[in-house]
């Protein structure tokens, strides 16, 4: 946890939190672009999808998911937007991976939109071409952590008497 | 395209109507030009896939490199996919994102996915964004922010709250109130992939998580049943006074088993009835009209 983040303050502020468990967290945007927006974020402060484990990030899209549902069910909206600013490039503002999960109602006006744009075929060759020198070798992913097996010592401690042992060889005289 | 006539839309209506499941499933295929992709009867720029996904080049890119991931099963929407479908998507939307920033020197990657047509979604197959982004780029994928107070933020928390609950199973205090509009609320998502054609999934984690709650909520329903049985036995006089109120509660009692043993039951018509039918309609008709 770091002090000086805002997303990891966030687990301290139980009145706009939807849902937590054990490594997740939800809460309610306090600036959002619809009422409703939620934020689905780790609880460790991981900065960016490439610093979340293989092995967490499933949960996370699982919860914004149901997030998504929970939406759908409960607002009178016509679709859901999941987005991740990924980057300050990419408008990424707090130091700490988030998920947004957005309502949408038709004619709500968020923008959240593009140009399309038109590349011209070499250049989408290239591209293609660059992209799958790092695509090819995905495939393994990180596994959880097994905790090593711990290995009781059982070597057995040998039952000391209290008494030493000349008082032992006097009780026997004795 | 030239708009079919109304004979030709009243045809293709009833042609839907008295197909199979399968031949649905196979109908849509046809429709879905990603389908085709997938089939690799259309040609695409393929980046990445796997047994479940594949992830192509966009031919209207709105950065160079931005790549659609889908599932290679055609789903319309994101509620509709399985759990380990979805925990898929996520791995290789980071790797794949990864590779962007790599491949390209970029300094970030946004990661978009619409449901539905208000949301901009665009085609009938559900699909996963990863655009490329640099400092001032000039897109405009900002997620606005707007000012709200404090008690319109509770408000629409609470709003959301029993959803939230039943969807990760997470047991309530107010329980029992939440049974009817939590079944009413759940035909609407039921009614989007209904209207999407599509043979409604059950989610099977839905019920999985659900177990646990099931056995408490057993107990503390017979629970209930037995000490209002005892009440009615013991004091047969006030139970006409109190009729009204015993109702009320032994309802939501009588009814949680039910819930429990197969949540997605086939709604009721009555849900259907109110304003929301048109809306969802037209989500239907505009995605599969793409």
């Amino acid at each position: 946890m770091m002090t000086d983040c805002e997303i990891c303050l966030k687990r301290s502020e139980k009145d706009l939190m939807l849902f937590e468990d054990e490594k997740n967290l939800v809460f309610l945007s306090d600036a959002p672009a619809a009422l409703g927006h939620s934020i689905v974020s780790p609880k460790e402060h991981r900065p960016i999808l490439e610093s979340i484990p293989d092995f967490d990030i499933g949960d996370l899209f699982k919860i914004a998911n149901k997030v998504s549902s929970s939406l759908f069910e409960s607002l009178n909206i016509q679709g859901t937007n999941i987005i991740i600013q990924n980057g300050t490039a990419a408008n990424q503002d707090a130091p700490h991976f988030t998920m947004n999960v957005i309502p949408r109602s038709e004619n709500d006006n968020l923008g959240l939109t593009w140009q399309p744009r038109q590349l011209d075929e070499e250049e989408m060759s290239t591209i293609e071409l660059k992209i799958k020198e790092f695509t090819k070798s995905i495939g393994a992913f990180e596994e959880v952590k097994k905790e090593p097996l711990k290995i009781e010592s059982k070597v057995e401690k040998i039952k000391e008497s209290t008494d030493n042992y000349l008082l032992r060889q006097i009780r026997r005289i004795a | 395209m030239a708009e079919p006539t109304p004979e030709q839309v009243k045809e293709l209506q009833e042609k839907l109507k008295n197909m199979s499941p399968e031949e649905l499933k196979q109908f849509q295929k046809q429709q879905c030009i990603f389908c085709q992709i997938v089939a690799g009867k259309v040609q695409s720029r393929k980046v990445y896939d796997d047994e479940n996904v594949i992830a192509i080049l966009d031919i209207n890119p709105a950065n160079p490199g931005h790549i659609l991931l889908m599932p290679k099963e055609h789903y319309s929407i994101m509620p509709q996919m399985p759990d380990q479908i979805i925990e898929h998507i996520a791995k290789i939307t980071k790797h794949l994102s990864a590779s962007l920033l790599k491949a390209l020197k970029v300094e970030g990657t946004t990661i978009f996915i619409a449901n539905g047509v208000a949301a901009g979604q665009r085609a009938q197959h559900f699909m996963l964004h990863i655009i490329p982004r640099k400092d001032n780029d000039g897109l405009k994928i900002d997620i606005p922010s707007k000012k709200a107070s404090k008690q319109d933020l509770l408000a629409v928390k609470k709003a959301i709250s029993k959803a939230i609950n039943r969807n990760f199973g997470v047991k309530s205090a107010d329980e029992p109130e939440m049974e009817k509009s939590a079944q009413k609320k759940e035909s609407d998502l039921d009614l989007i992939s209904e209207v999407l054609q599509k043979p409604a999934i059950q989610d099977a984690e839905f019920e999985d998580i659900e177990l646990p709650v099931a056995d408490e909520v057993n107990a503390a329903e017979s629970e209930i049943a037995s000490e209002l049985k005892k009440a009615e036995q013991k004091k047969p006089a006030e139970k006409k006074q109190s009729d009204k109120k015993m109702s009320a509660e032994k309802k939501p009692a009588e009814k949680s088993p039910k819930k429990i043993e197969k949540k997605p039951k086939k709604p009721d018509n009555e849900g259907f009835s109110d304003g929301k039918e048109v809306d969802l309609d037209d989500i239907a008709n505009l995605l599969t009209g793409a």
